[in-house]
Order: structure tokens, then C-alpha cells, then sequence
């Protein structure tokens, strides 16, 4: 900068001296002369033009109008220069003196132009900048703004964020004293009071303010309650209902007003909760209740069972003695006394003595069906086959005297109580030898096997049974054909029901009168056979 | 031979432990129709057939029988009780003991007991039937006889 201030004062110094050199012209000295520098600029060529118009006008080149005209219009070009106006501002050379000082003067004025230029320039750039900060200004205020937005958001956002885990915690405090109930519901062989009252005081738990929250439960006449529990103005109740009847009341009450209160003194929620807990109680209350009448129906049916096994057992004890009293004294009466009474007291005698026979047999019976669920053995892994072969050996003399075939297929293993399999076994293959028609008797037994149980047949070529007994058949004492031709209380097939129901299994028959029976009955197989 | 002839001579000796008259007397009258030289002795109740077994008190002078019908439903002690000293005695282990069973349902019951028992009878609903326990007794008799 200061160069260029030294370079200011150096050309307006020289600038002053050609200016000197022109007033001594003007005054008529013509010798004069301005310092021409090597650096051959503007103000050189400036000097130069004055030195040479000065000689030329020492030399009498030129006249003095014409040199006036020509100043003259140097001047104008030079006031409309210094006016700005820089359009057409150039001195016309001549190839004259002044061509010299034109020439400077017109490269100044390029100079001059140039520079106008730049500054224009540099101010069209300073314009650009303080435009583009006025811009940027207007959108760092936008985006500041915007900020002041987005935190007003944010803080509204954390408030309702706070609502809400307040509200979840609201949800999480029902929850739990809904699952905790839930829990003691599952509680097994919980007594009815000690779950109602463990409810009690459980729903406190449940409540926004559990601290200043009691409940109390009225059920069957009798009061569960929290310890501090007492009526108060802000207190919510509901029936507990089951099939229409109110079985009992909740009841929840604040013990004084609540610290914050939205919405009455109970939060839709709690309200919801105690609807919850008392349709629950309901449920499992009456549940329980069927539950112990159950049990207690149960009970009593294994009472009367018992009795009933009591009652076999003075049937075939206690019964049986006087009625062996009976008949002995009877037979013993006629061996004595045979001779000296007559054929009708004889006849009376067979009478009494036949009837107590076949009551004997009954009680037996009787009791034979009541042992199948009496005194049942374990079930163990048995061979059918074995246990088919016993039961034929003891029908041995029967077979033998009726001429019967019997065959059978290879027989499973199979769990069951082999002394009643074998039972069972025996009554079927007995019947089918006792109802035999005219034909030789022949059996045979068979077994399939379905997906999980087998399937047992005894196939007779007997006289078969009227398909519409086939309910009748099983039923004890139910006896389908006269007593005359064919002995027997009507006990096989009632054992052999009861027999096949122990081991959880079903027996029926298929049948065609004249043309044989065959028996059918399941035993289920066990896991492990499976295979 | 001798020895033999003897012991035929010598009554067979029976030991009833029954409670009811009426079983008593049936048996009695039983034994009465047949031919064979016997002894039966009565005990009323579980005491008293040990009292005879042991020759105690009144029973002092009682021989050991050769054979007990043991009825099971007794006062005092039982004949499940009887049977199991019976049993454990040295000296009368050895006597046949035939139970008097009011059923075969019983008798099942009974053996399910494992009572060493020689022998189970169902009480015969008729006299015929009776007879032939008696009968059966006097096999039983015969047996022990030709063995000794």
C-alpha cells in the first residue's frame, strides 16, 4: 500500500511537472522539457507528447489554433472522462505532436476504464457476498426457528412419555394383583376362606394409592376385610354374581381423598380390575363349591360301594349259614324220619332243600361278580395263550364229554389279571360249549390287532343268541334260554362284562340264531406293545 | 401187623373248634352215620380249643387229636390265631388242620393268607354233602394208618 501511495506521489509529482511543461507553453517558452522514464508507462508516454509538442512548437511545426483545436478537444475528451462517461472517450490521433500526448491521455483513460471496471467489479462481488449473507442469515433464522420447535415438541413428547410410564406403571400394579390372585386360584386344595381372604388383601396391591386403600369381601354371611378397613365416601362396590344369584360383595374404599385426582375418585381401570376380580371369584368359588360336592358325592358313592361289598360279604357269610341250617336239618329230617312220614312231606322236604341250594348258588354267584372289582390283582405282563390253555384245561371233562374241538390262533402278550383272563376265557368257552346245537361243538378263538387295542373273538357253531339280547346278555341274573335245557343263573356273561371293564376294554357279540355266536372283546394295549 | 391191628383199635381222634350249635350237632350227627371208630372232641371258641391242645385245666386229662376242624370265625381268638400256634408248635405242627370255609370266595381269601393250613372244606350246604367230608375223613384216617 505504501509502494503504491509512493507511486501516487511520484506520478501526481511528475503529473505536476508535465503540467508546469504545458503552462510554460502556454506563456510562449517553448524549451521546457518533462522527465521520460524508462519504465515507459502512461505518464512517460504523457511526457514524451508534451517534450514533442514543445519542440515542434520551438521549431514553428505547428500553429498555435491548431494546437489550441487540438487542446480544446483533448480537454473535452479528458472532462468526459472525468464525467464517467467512458463510452467513445478516445482522443483520435492525427500524426501530429499530441498523437503522442492522445495516445497517453487515451491510455489513461483505458486505465482509468479498466479500474471504473474492476471497482464495478469488486462492487457487483461485495453486492453477491452481502446478498448471500442476508440469505444465510434468513435461514439460520428459519433453522433457529425450527429448533425452538423441535424442543417445544420434545419437552411435550417427555411429558406425555412421562404420562404414560406413569399409566403403564398404573397397568403393571392391576396386572400384577391380577396375576397374583390368578395365582392363588391354582393354589390346590385351598379352602375357600383362606382364598377369599388372601384376596383381600391382595386387592390393595391393585389400587393407584394402595397405601390408603382397604377392601373387604362379604361371602356366605361372613366378612374378609383388610385390617383397617372402614365405609367411606370414596369407596366402589360390585356384586359377585353366579347364575344370576349374588353370592357375595366387594367392596374398596379409600380412607381419605386422593392425593391427585383426573377422574373420580376411581380410575376406570380399578374399576374394570374389581369388575375382573369379582367375575373371577365368582367362577373359582362356585367351581370350588361343585368341586367339594363332588368329592362329596364321590364319598358317598364309595360309601355305598362299601356297603355294598359289605352287604356281598354278609350274603355269603352271614346268609349262608342259616340257610345251611335250614337245608341240613331238612335232609337230616327226611334221613331219619323218612319212613315215618308220607310221600307229600317227602315232597316238601326236596322242595325246601332244592330252594336252598339254588340259593346257595345265587349268593355264590353273586358274590364271584362282586370280586371281579373287589379283589382284582395288579396287572402284569400275561401270556393269553398260557392263560387260554388253563382255562381249557379246567373246562377239560367238558370238553372231553361233549366232544368239542377247540383251536385258537398264537395269543399275545398282553397287561392284564391273568386269574380273571383266564375267567374270562373259560365262561365264554364254556357257554359256547353249553349252548352247543346239534353239530359237534367247535370253537375257536382269534385275535387282531387294530391301531391300539387287540381284539379277542370266540367263534361257536352254537344256537346262537337273538341279536336284539345283545344288551339283555350281560345282565346279571338275565337268563336267555329255559332253565330246564340249559342250567345256570345268568352270571357268566355279567362276569365277563365286568371282567373286560376292569381291564378297560368292551365286549358284544355278533350273532345269527341256529348258526353260532361269535364274542368279541378289546383289551387296550399298553405304550410299550405298541410295536 | 400187630402194631397195626392196634392202632385201627384205637378211636380216631377229631378236634371241632366251632361256635355254632347247629354246625356242632350237624357234624356230630354226620360222624354218628359212619362206621369207623372215632373220638370227636368240642371247643367252642379259640381259647378253648388252645386250652385242650395243651391239656390245660378241665382239658388236663384230653388226648392230642389226630386230626382239627378248624372253624374261622371265632370268639376269644380266631382260628387264624389257633392255626398259626398250632403251626408254631413243636409238637402239634405235625396234626392235620382242615378249615371250615363258609365259601369258596373265603377259601380264596383264606389262601391268599399263606395260613399253613393242611386242607380247606366249604361248609356243605346239605347233609348228603356232609356225609361225604365225613367220608372223606375216614379216607383221610385210613391213610394216616396204612403210612404209620
Amino acid at each position: 500500500m505504501a509502494e503504491k501511495n509512493e507511486l501516487n506521489e511520484d506520478i501526481i509529482i511528475r503529473l505536476q511537472k508535465i503540467t508546469e511543461v504545458i503552462q510554460s507553453i502556454a506563456g510562449g517558452n517553448f524549451t521546457a522539457t518533462a522527465e521520460v522514464t524508462s519504465n515507459a508507462n502512461v505518464i512517460d508516454a504523457l511526457a514524451a507528447g508534451v517534450n514533442m509538442l514543445a519542440e515542434e512548437l520551438e521549431d514553428g511545426t505547428v500553429g498555435l489554433e491548431y494546437i489550441n483545436n487540438r487542446i480544446d478537444e483533448i480537454i473535452e475528451v479528458v472532462q468526459k472522462c472525468a464525467r464517467g462517461d467512458y463510452e467513445s472517450c478516445e482522443i483520435s490521433e492525427k500524426n501530429d505532436s499530441f498523437d503522442a500526448l492522445c495516445m497517453g491521455i487515451n491510455m489513461m483513460i483505458d486505465d482509468i476504464k479498466n479500474s471504473f471496471q474492476k471497482l464495478q467489479e469488486t462492487q457487483d462481488a461485495t453486492l453477491n457476498i452481502l446478498e448471500d449473507l442476508d440469505r444465510r442469515g434468513r435461514e439460520l433464522n428459519d433453522l433457529n426457528k425450527q429448533l425452538h420447535q423441535e424442543i417445544h415438541e420434545r419437552k411435550r413428547a417427555e411429558k406425555a412419555l412421562l404420562k404414560r410410564t406413569h399409566e403403564l406403571d398404573e397397568r403393571v400394579r392391576e396386572i400384577s394383583c391380577l396375576y397374583k390372585i390368578a395365582n392363588l386360584f391354582e393354589t390346590p386344595n385351598i379352602a375357600i376362606n383362606e382364598l377369599i381372604q388372601e384376596i383381600v388383601n391382595l386387592i390393595p396391591t391393585g389400587w393407584q394409592y394402595p397405601e390408603i386403600t382397604e377392601a373387604r369381601i362379604i361371602f356366605e354371611g361372613k366378612d374378609y376385610k383388610t385390617k383397617n378397613f372402614k365405609q367411606t365416601k370414596w369407596m366402589q362396590s360390585i356384586k359377585m354374581i353366579v347364575n344370576n344369584k349374588k353370592i357375595g360383595l366387594i367392596e374398596v374404599c379409600y380412607l381419605k381423598k386422593k392425593p391427585k385426582e383426573f377422574e373420580g375418585p376411581f380410575l376406570k381401570e380399578e374399576r374394570n380390575l374389581i369388575d375382573d376380580i369379582a367375575k373371577r371369584l365368582s367362577e373359582v368359588v362356585s367351581r370350588k363349591r361343585a368341586e367339594v360336592e363332588l368329592k362329596n358325592t364321590l364319598k358317598e358313592v364309595e360309601r355305598s360301594n362299601k356297603e355294598l361289598e359289605q352287604f356281598a360279604y354278609i350274603a355269603s357269610h352271614d346268609l349262608q349259614e342259616p340257610l345251611r341250617m335250614v337245608s341240613s336239618y331238612l335232609q337230616l329230617l327226611e334221613r331219619r324220619y323218612k319212613d315215618k312220614l308220607d310221600s307229600e312231606a317227602n315232597e316238601f322236604i326236596e322242595f325246601a332243600v332244592d330252594g336252598a341250594k339254588r340259593m346257595k348258588i345265587l349268593i355264590d354267584d353273586l358274590l364271584s361278580y362282586s370280586r371281579v372289582t373287589t379283589h382284582g390283582k395288579i396287572f402284569e405282563t400275561t401270556d393269553t395263550e398260557n392263560v387260554l390253555n388253563q382255562a381249557l384245561s379246567n373246562l377239560g371233562l367238558m370238553i372231553e364229554d361233549s366232544g368239542a374241538e377247540v383251536t385258537h390262533e398264537s395269543l399275545p402278550l398282553l397287561r392284564a389279571d391273568d386269574v380273571q383272563l383266564g375267567q374270562l376265557f373259560q365262561n365264554l368257552v364254556g357257554n359256547a360249549i353249553k349252548f352247543h346245537g346239534e353239530e359237534l361243538p367247535k370253537i375257536h378263538v382269534s385275535v387282531d390287532k387294530t391301531k391300539n387295542e387287540w381284539v379277542f373273538s370266540v367263534r361257536d357253531n352254537g344256537i346262537g343268541i337273538d341279536p336284539k339280547f345283545s344288551d339283555q346278555a350281560f345282565m346279571i341274573f338275565q337268563r336267555l334260554q329255559a332253565k330246564e335245557k340249559y342250567p345256570g343263573t345268568g352270571i357268566g356273561l355279567a362276569v365277563c362284562k365286568r371282567i373286560v371293564e376292569r381291564h378297560h376294554g368292551k365286549i358284544w357279540f355278533e350273532s345269527k340264531p341256529g348258526r353260532g355266536t361269535t364274542f368279541y372283546f378289546t383289551i387296550p394295549m399298553m405304550d410299550k406293545e405298541g410295536g | 401187623m400187630e402194631n397195626m391191628k392196634n392202632k385201627i383199635n384205637k378211636p380216631f381222634g377229631i378236634l371241632l373248634v366251632e361256635d355254632n350249635p347247629g354246625d356242632i350237632r350237624l357234624t356230630q350227627e354226620a360222624f354218628k352215620e359212619s362206621k369207623f371208630l372215632h373220638d370227636l372232641f368240642v371247643a367252642k371258641d379259640g381259647e378253648e380249643a388252645l386250652d385242650f391242645l395243651y391239656q390245660k385245666g378241665k382239658f388236663e386229662k384230653a388226648p392230642l387229636p389226630d386230626l382239627i376242624l378248624l372253624d374261622l370265625n371265632l370268639p376269644k381268638k380266631n382260628g387264624r390265631e389257633v392255626l398259626q400256634e398250632i403251626k408254631n408248635d413243636p409238637n402239634m405242627k405235625r396234626i392235620p388242620v382242615v378249615i371250615l370255609t363258609t365259601s369258596e370266595a373265603e377259601e380264596d381269601i383264606l389262601k391268599s393268607y399263606e395260613l399253613h393250613a393242611n386242607c380247606y372244606i366249604t361248609k356243605p350246604v346239605d347233609m348228603e354233602q356232609f356225609i361225604n367230608v365225613v367220608k372223606y375223613i375216614e379216607n383221610f384216617w385210613f391213610t394216616i394208618v396204612k403210612l404209620t
